[in-house]
């Protein structure tokens, strides 16, 4: 029998059977287009004597009805639940199996279709699209999670990922992560000025993702540490509950070029995500860089469950700087049992020490960067901007990277190998000068490699100048790293010497 | 079913012959991720059409809704016709099955002959 009009009748038992009975095909159809259109693409770009080509915009059509039709199906989930939502009188014996309810009442459903439900906001709780990239520039998508998200399943974040642009597909994307106490804005303007890099160094098609966490942003100062008990579990559970999106990710586009930047607590965040995640293929990989991360030194072979990604392949390459006079991670350490923080142990510390050799094993790329810059108490920040010259460098790195090596980073190790020493600040006045800054800018937008012998020419004309006062000269020879794992070790204080040594040789780079 | 059940085999490459200018690995790769596609689409809209026996129970305007967007959906699915990308690939890999045949005959006789034989 047909409802009235304007009326709607189903069994919300049965509708979420049907949810159920359709879940395992329609992830199988999803996981058979993963990278298939590169696949496909080529396929067609090599030699065509015999034909075959294949028409790759009939495998998007498929691909776009395949997400539709998947998202119709966990659509009917949400009908069932509105249904059940939906207020209602019952006799006493209790509402019947089939309900009936006004269209109305189930229109908190939402559309049916995918684009149109992303298009009209129904993920708008999840996703700020803060620079969208229709003038070119570098998109910026803010992911809220200050309320985590419960109940989306790994192929609802699949396809709401996918239908964002947040998979890789079109360039790298770049997940930034903000640490204890930053506002949204914040964390947005770091993006933003990650974005900004990836222009600069004319990336095309990138996405910097910010992970906008409850991070206890207005819960007082450094010195509430109750406040950041509250914050750091709430960065455990906030990755925790993001590894679906990393799962999400790596189902959709295993080969995508992904960056990714922690400050801080939210090291926590990204690293218990990026553990827990599943990836079928075994080929999803990020570049990580851990600024100053808040989390144990030992966490990463102490507690391989949630931390174990940091010695494993899918953190392909990690850097992480260390400062032993942090003064934010002082107060972390503060507190009563509280482990080292990873991000102001000595480069020789115990816990980096076990990072280092497990991740030598693997035969992964790995650096430490041991400073002691003023920038932020000694905390540094997350955005590569404002005065931040060591983080601004090591972003221009990653996104190097991409490209297969990075000229700067050399440029970069040979005045932290060739200035720095046991509280000497030197290689970190240098590497934030706003003309270093400036150099290296005008190299990375030129495509042209910085060299040692301009930055030499610049540290003496512009950095100490010789009208104030004695010239600091470089210290010995800096030796080229060897092997697989790249520390930029605590130097003693520069003595005079007649020029700096050569550049270093570049780090040989392992495969696998 | 493999995509290329039916299709010559791939030949070897004479010692003494060039190789024709076709990607076979390629080309069984992109096959076997076709086939695999066409294969999941079509178990896809049979899990579909068997799971209605669900839905029996459910009317009104958003069953409506439901029915017209898989309907749209699922037409884009057959009208794709993955199975003619395939064909395609198929006879592309059979000429140039063919082809090298020929080539590996072709440098064989030259071998045997010294380029001699008679045409």
């Amino acid at each position: 029998m047909s409802p009235p009009a304007g009326a709607t009748a189903a069994d919300p038992e049965k509708l979420d059977v049907y949810v159920g009975a359709m879940e395992g095909s329609d992830q199988a159809l999803n996981d058979a287009l993963a990278g298939l259109p590169d696949v496909l693409r080529s396929w067609n770009a090599g030699p065509a004597t015999f034909g075959g080509r294949i028409d790759v915009d009939k495998v998007l059509a498929v691909d776009g009805a395949v997400d539709e039709l998947s998202y119709l199906d966990l659509w009917v989930g949400r009908v069932a639940d509105a249904f059940r939502d939906a207020d209602r009188i019952c006799s006493s014996d209790g509402c019947p199996a089939v309900l009936l309810a006004s269209d109305f009442q189930i229109d908190a459903a939402g559309p049916p279709s995918l684009a149109q439900a992303v298009a009209e906001g129904e993920y708008g709780h999840l996703f700020v699209v803060e620079r969208d990239g229709s003038d070119g520039r570098t998109r910026v998508v803010r992911l809220t999670v200050d309320t985590l998200p419960e109940g989306m399943t790994e192929l609802e974040w699949q396809l709401v990922v996918e239908e964002m642009g947040l998979t890789g597909a079109d360039g790298p994307l770049h997940t930034v992560v903000h640490g204890w106490g930053s506002t949204s804005d914040g964390a947005t303007g770091a993006g933003l000025a990650t974005a900004d890099l990836y222009d600069q160094q004319g990336v095309e098609g990138a996405t910097v993702l910010v992970v906008d966490w409850d991070a206890g942003d207005g819960a007082g100062g450094l010195g509430t540490p109750w406040d950041f008990d509250d914050a750091e579990e709430s960065a455990q559970a906030t990755g925790d509950a993001l590894a679906p999106l990393f799962t999400a990710i790596a189902r959709s586009n295993p080969d995508a070029d992904v960056n990714v930047t922690a400050h801080s607590l939210g090291n926590h965040v990204a690293s218990r995500a990026l553990s827990q995640m599943e990836d079928p293929s075994s080929r999803f990989s990020v570049s990580y860089l851990m600024v100053q991360p808040a989390i144990p030194a030992g966490a990463a072979t102490d507690d391989t469950e949630h931390y174990g990604a940091l010695v494993g392949r899918r953190v392909r390459d990690l850097t992480i700087t260390v400062n032993t006079g942090d003064d934010a991670l002082f107060w972390y350490e503060a507190r009563p049992f509280t482990p080292e923080a990873l991000g102001d142990e000595a480069a020789d510390g115990p816990g980096l020490t076990a990072l280092l050799e497990w991740r030598a094993a693997a035969g992964l790329d790995t650096q430490v960067v041991d400073h002691n810059s003023d920038a932020g108490g000694g905390h540094l920040g997350l955005s590569p901007d404002g005065g931040q010259g060591l983080v601004r460098s090591l972003t221009q790195e990653q996104i190097d990277q991409l490209g297969g090596s990075s000229p700067q980073a050399e440029v970069r190790r040979w005045i932290y190998s060739t200035y720095s020493g046991p509280d000497s600040q030197i290689a970190d006045v240098i590497v934030d000068h706003p003309a270093v800054e400036a150099y290296f800018a005008r190299q990375q937008e030129a495509g042209v490699a910085p060299t040692v012998a301009d930055v030499e020419r610049i540290i003496r004309t512009e950095v100490f100048p010789p009208a104030t006062g004695p010239t600091p000269t470089p210290g010995p020879t800096p030796s080229p790293p060897t092997g697989t794992t790249s520390t930029t070790t605590t130097m003693p204080p520069p003595v005079p010497a007649p020029s700096p040594g050569p550049a270093p040789t570049p780090v040989p780079t392992p495969t696998g | 079913m493999g995509w290329r059940d039916g299709c010559a085999p791939r030949p070897p490459v004479a010692e003494s012959a060039e190789p024709v200018d076709f990607d076979f690995s390629g080309a069984d790769l992109v096959g076997q991720r076709l086939q695999a596609l066409l294969d999941h689409v079509t178990s896809g809209l049979s899990a579909r059409a068997a799971a209605q026996v669900h839905l029996t129970d459910w009317s009104g305007g958003h069953r409506r809704e439901y029915d017209d967007h898989r309907r749209t959906q699922e037409g884009i699915l057959s009208g794709a016709d993955v199975g003619a990308e395939i064909a395609r690939l198929r006879a592309a890999w059979d000429e140039a099955a063919a082809a090298q045949v020929r080539a590996n005959r072709d440098a064989a006789d030259l071998v045997t002959t010294g380029g001699n034989a008679p045409r």
